[in-house]
């Protein structure tokens, strides 16, 4: 990382093209694994109803060269940056692409509280912060417990 | 008139905000300050979790277990206010 191509995260949303079942998914993050180790690039993918999230931690450069490849692939459609912001340290320095299906709350346990994944994909500017940190959090949570 | 409407709004705390992240997982922060969080066991308890991650008890329902979070208080890093473990 130097000064003219500094350490980012950046956030995006998707949709899949088509449900990807599991064995697409393992392929997707096979490749994705292979391809972020060799720039360095560190992050998160989260799948939920056919909704991609995925932050990516590296090199600007890097950074926004893989969005732009990721913008051309035809399994992702309706594709928005949801954040771009300098990083002091990575967030996920462990993997490479770490990845969790998020299973949403039953509507009757979800009434009356914010909902993570919609507040990352659709909220405002301080939405997205606090929901990153939402998801960070349950990941880990779920990563530790193995 | 009732006598919240003489508190001065400004010095009262807001309420806790809960977001529902996954299944089975609330996270709770208040003015953007996170309070912790709350994790269904799978027995079907709840635990709580304090800003540290630390466990704060096991409860019978999730309200139970977010009001063990928002209102822990902590003294020289220690949780004062342990929740109380379900029946």
């Amino acid at each position: 990382m130097t000064a003219q191509d500094p350490l980012v995260s950046l956030v995006y949303s998707s949709s899949a093209a088509h449900r990807f079942d599991d064995g697409q998914l393992a392929e997707l993050l096979t490749v994705s694994r292979s391809r972020n180790s060799a720039r360095d690039i560190t992050g998160m993918l989260l799948y939920r109803r056919g909704e991609f999230v995925q932050i990516l931690e590296g090199a600007r450069s890097d950074v926004e060269s893989l969005m732009a490849t990721i913008s051309r692939d035809p399994r992702h459609r309706d594709i928005r940056v949801l954040l771009e912001e300098p990083l002091h340290e990575r967030r996920f320095a462990e993997w490479t692409m770490g990845y969790q299906s998020l299973a949403a709350a039953e509507p009757t346990m979800a009434e009356g509280y914010r909902d993570s994944f919609d507040d990352l994909r659709m909220g405002d500017h301080d939405m997205i912060g606090r929901a990153i940190m939402e998801l960070t959090l349950w990941f880990r949570v779920r990563e530790s417990a193995g | 008139m009732y006598a919240g409407a003489m508190a001065d709004p400004s010095s009262s705390p807001s309420r806790p905000l809960w977001a529902s992240v996954a299944d089975g997982f609330y996270v709770g922060s208040r003015d953007g300050t996170f309070l912790g969080y709350v994790d269904r066991l799978a027995d079907g308890a709840w635990r709580a979790f304090d800003a540290a991650s630390r466990a704060i008890g096991d409860f019978a329902d999730h309200h139970a277990a977010m009001a063990a979070v928002t209102t822990v208080v902590t003294v020289d890093g220690e949780a004062g206010t342990r929740g109380r473990d379900a029946g």
